[in-house]
C-alpha cells in the first residue's frame, strides 16, 4: 500500500474489499489518517463534490424496485432490486480482503 | 469552480429558509442524496458501497411513508440514519475497530453559515491562484480530474501520456496544493515523506 493509494480512497475509487484493507492500512498509523484528512480538505476547498454522483441514476434504479414509474424504464442503469442491494451490502468480506487484512495487522 | 460552489450553497440555504411545504420523499431525496453519498463515504472509503447504503436508506423510508416523515425526511434525521447504516457496514464487513471507532467520531458537517459563505468566497481566490502556480501538466491533469471528472484513463487519452503518469502528476498536485493551502486547512499539516 502506498500513500498515492489514498487518492482512490478519497475519491470513492475502492472495492469494498479495496476499501476495508486501506482502512485497516489508515489505522495502523495515526500519520497516515492525518495525511487522509489533508487530502480530504485539498478535494473539499477545490471542488463542489468530492467526485460526479449520478443522481437520477440512482432514482431511476430505486423507483423500479418498488414499482412505480416503472414505464419510465431503466434509462440504461441496471436495476437492482432491494433485496440484492442488501445482500451486497451484507455479503461477507471476499477471502482476498480477509488475507490482506491478515497480513496488514501482523506486520 | 468555488463561486459556484457558493452560488449553490446560498441556494439551497434559501431554498430550505423559504420552502414553506413539510418535506416530502422526492424533496429530501433530490436534496440530501448527494450530500449523504458524501457524508457515507468518508466512512466506507467506496462509492459503490456509500451508493448502495444511502439508497438502500431512501427505499426503507419509501416504504414507511407516513405521519413520521415530517421529523424522518428531515436533515439531521437522515445524517444520523446515515451514519448508522454506515457504522453497521463497518463492522458487519469487520473493519478493523480502530477504523470504526474513528468512523464513529465523525460529526455530520454543519448547514453553512453566512459567515461559512463570506468565508468560501474569500478561499476562492486563493486556491484559484494554487491551481494556477502548480506547474502546467499537474495543473492540466488535476483540472481534468476536479473540474471536469474526466476518469484517469480520459485524462491519459486527452493528453497522451500514460496512466501511470496521470496518476503521479494528480499526486503531486495534490500534495502541492496540500502545501499551499496549509494555512485554511482545519488542522496542522504533516509533511508526506514523515508518513510511513
Amino acid at each position: 500500500m502506498e500513500q498515492s493509494d489514498l487518492l482512490g480512497f478519497v475519491e470513492g475509487d475502492c472495492s469494498p474489499d479495496e476499501a476495508a484493507a486501506m482502512q485497516a492500512w489508515i489505522a495502523a498509523d495515526p500519520r497516515r489518517g492525518a495525511l487522509l484528512e489533508d487530502l480530504r480538505e485539498v478535494w473539499r476547498l477545490t471542488g463542489r463534490h468530492t467526485r460526479s454522483w449520478v443522481v437520477a441514476g440512482a432514482r431511476i434504479r430505486l423507483l423500479p424496485s418498488r414499482g412505480r414509474h416503472a414505464a419510465q424504464g431503466s434509462a440504461g442503469f441496471p436495476a437492482r432490486s432491494g433485496a440484492e442491494r442488501r445482500r451486497r451490502l451484507m455479503a461477507p468480506p471476499g477471502l482476498s480482503h480477509v488475507l490482506h487484512v491478515a497480513m496488514i495487522r501482523h506486520r | 469552480m468555488l463561486d459556484s460552489r457558493m452560488h449553490s450553497r446560498l441556494a439551497t440555504s434559501e431554498r430550505r429558509a423559504t420552502s414553506p411545504t413539510p418535506p416530502t420523499w422526492e424533496s429530501a431525496f433530490r436534496s440530501y442524496y448527494i450530500e449523504l453519498c458524501e457524508y457515507v463515504l468518508r466512512f466506507v472509503g467506496s462509492a459503490e458501497a456509500a451508493q448502495d447504503l444511502v439508497q438502500d436508506l431512501f427505499l426503507r423510508l419509501w416504504d414507511s411513508r407516513g405521519p413520521r416523515d415530517a421529523t424522518r425526511l428531515t436533515r439531521p434525521y437522515l445524517y444520523v440514519a446515515a451514519r448508522n447504516r454506515a457504522l453497521k457496514y463497518l463492522r458487519h464487513r469487520r473493519v478493523v475497530a480502530a477504523w470504526v471507532a474513528r468512523a464513529a467520531r465523525e460529526e455530520p458537517p454543519g448547514s453553512d453559515t453566512p459567515e461559512d459563505l463570506c468565508l468560501c468566497g474569500e478561499l476562492d481566490d486563493v486556491v484559484q491562484r494554487a491551481i494556477a502556480d502548480l506547474p502546467a501538466r499537474c495543473r492540466a491533469v488535476f483540472v481534468l480530474r476536479r473540474r471536469e471528472q474526466l476518469s484517469y484513463r480520459e485524462i491519459a487519452t486527452r493528453l497522451g501520456v500514460s496512466l501511470g503518469t496521470v496518476k503521479s502528476q494528480m499526486w503531486r498536485a495534490t500534495l502541492r496544493l496540500r502545501e499551499e493551502l496549509a494555512p485554511y486547512v482545519s488542522h496542522p499539516v504533516i509533511s508526506a515523506d514523515r508518513v510511513g
